[in-house]
């Protein structure tokens, strides 16, 4: 047999030794698990993130509370009896062209989307056919899919969709809503001003509507001037633009003007200076005082 | 009369602490052996000893088939080891309260051995680590524990052809590198299926 594979002889323990293990085993086993150091280690590591994670979220300027909205408030769209003010909403509509009507079956209308916003509500895209084979929704009508891509932005205000936005107030939501009849679209990518972009779901509702829609809360981090909307774009499964409106950053700016939407303030860093020159002074004074003294 | 280790741990699992420290007695060489076939340090593998078998107090309500409470005592120690950092991490603070050893009289013969049987076990335990995991705990748990192909696959929770397996392969692999480093022919420790745990 080879000297590397030889069988390693068995050992007993060595003298006393089993039986010290044996009433060491004995002790620990008797006493209970203890509370370890791991365990102790893991509650801080738990504490800290769930304190890291509080502190992100509540945190307006990093802009992830409206995204984790976003995450887990998009509902499934539902089949639902629509209310009679929603009857009334698309019964009320016009068709772009005076005098027509848009031909709207109101009974029909559906949830295309809904979104839960914490210390709002619910903001809900309602859809509609019409006879001429078209379809409405609160963005308005397109009775004959005229118009294969449609963008709004609605300004809403703290707590209902019935409440006007307060200028100046920051407890508002800005949402960007829209439609598209266009067959290969499958999602919608907004873009930026400092060049990046987002993509929201595009939803898709059979027929007779068969038309994509969505909805998105724009961030309070694009608010600011130099991150805010500039284009929406309709997009194919390639990501390839289909489509595109590029109104919607003039409109955000114009609400902005009017005082809606005001851009989040940023934290002016010289405020920080105020400590440290602070402690500096004190110190200075404290040394003076020191001299005098001597 | 002496209780059988599926009685012993079956009262282990009603919180008996006797019951679980027979069982200790009865397997303490046993493992103790295969972690210092696996680590190659005696003074390690008696730590190693201990978190086992506080692991397997941990585990005790575990339900055991006849038989098989040494597999299963294998199995942790085979676990233990892979996560050897990890488990005495866990246990650092009971390790902390074993005594110390006291010096043996007449130990300076048996250290020489011990000193001789770590140096020995290195070389192995060098070509051994070449081979894939699976293989080398298959290995050191039949060729060098006496484990039958049952009780290994019990222990490491994979089929009995796996072992066989795995084995076979071993021993192939370990032939040609213990060929490759110049030591001519090696004799691989041959394990029957009727093995002996």
């Amino acid at each position: 047999m080879s000297s590397e594979f030889w069988i390693p002889p068995s050992r007993d323990l060595p003298s006393g030794r089993t039986a010290a293990r044996a009433q060491h085993l004995r002790a620990e086993i008797a006493q209970g698990p203890r509370a370890g150091t791991g365990r102790k280690r893991l509650a801080a590591a738990a504490a800290l993130v769930v304190v890291v994670a509080a502190a992100l979220l509540a945190t307006p300027a990093f802009g992830l509370r409206d995204r984790i909205v976003n995450l887990f408030a998009a509902e499934q769209p539902e089949r639902q009896r629509p209310p009679q003010l929603i009857k009334r909403l698309f019964e009320n509509m016009f068709d772009a062209r005076p005098n027509e009507s848009t031909g709207v079956v109101a009974d029909k209308a559906r949830v295309a989307i809904r979104l839960a916003i914490p210390g709002y509500g619910h903001q809900t895209l309602w859809v509609a056919p019409t006879r001429a084979g078209g379809y409405c929704s609160n963005v308005g009508c397109n009775r004959t899919r005229s118009t294969p891509f449609r963008v709004q932005m609605q300004i809403a205000g703290p707590t209902s969709t019935n409440s006007s936005p307060q200028p100046g107030s920051s407890n508002q939501h800005v949402f960007i809503l829209g439609d598209t009849s266009i067959p290969k679209a499958r999602g919608i990518a907004i873009q930026f001003e400092d060049g990046s972009f987002e993509r929201t779901p595009l939803v898709w509702v059979s027929k007779p509507i068969d038309a994509g829609f969505f909805l998105y809360v724009l961030p309070k981090s694009h608010w600011k001037p130099g991150k805010r909307p500039v284009a929406v774009v309709a997009e194919d499964t390639q990501g390839q633009r289909l489509a595109g409106d590029a109104q919607v950053g003039s409109w955000l700016r114009d609400a902005q003007r009017s005082g809606l939407a005001p851009p989040p303030k940023e934290f002016n860093r010289l405020w920080l200076i105020v400590p440290f020159a602070a402690a500096l002074l004190a110190a200075a004074a404290l040394l003076a005082w020191r001299r005098l003294r001597c | 009369m002496e209780l059988d280790d599926s009685v012993l741990w079956a009262r282990s699992a009603e919180g008996d602490t006797g019951a679980f420290a027979l069982l200790f007695e009865r397997h303490a060489k046993a493992i103790y052996n295969y972690c210092f076939r696996r680590v190659g340090d005696w003074s390690a593998a008696e730590d190693l000893l201990s978190i086992v078998f506080l692991e397997a107090w941990r585990r005790r309500g575990k339900q055991l088939p006849p038989g098989k409470v040494l597999p299963w005592l294998y199995g942790i120690a085979t676990n233990v080891v892979r996560n050897r950092r990890r488990s005495e991490r866990r246990y650092r603070a009971a390790l902390a309260r074993v005594p110390a050893a006291e010096p043996a009289a007449d130990f300076a013969e048996e250290a020489v051995d011990r000193a001789d049987d770590e140096r020995r076990l290195r070389h192995a335990l060098h070509l051994l680590a070449k081979l894939p995991r699976r293989q080398q705990d298959v290995f050191v748990l039949c060729a060098w524990s006496g484990l039958s192909y049952e009780d290994a696959a019990f222990a490491l929770r994979v089929p009995v052809g796996t072992v066989r397996s795995r084995l076979a392969r071993a021993r192939d692999a370990l032939q040609e590198l213990d060929r490759l480093e110049g030591h001519g022919p090696t004799e691989v420790p041959h394990t029957e299926e009727t093995a002996e745990g």
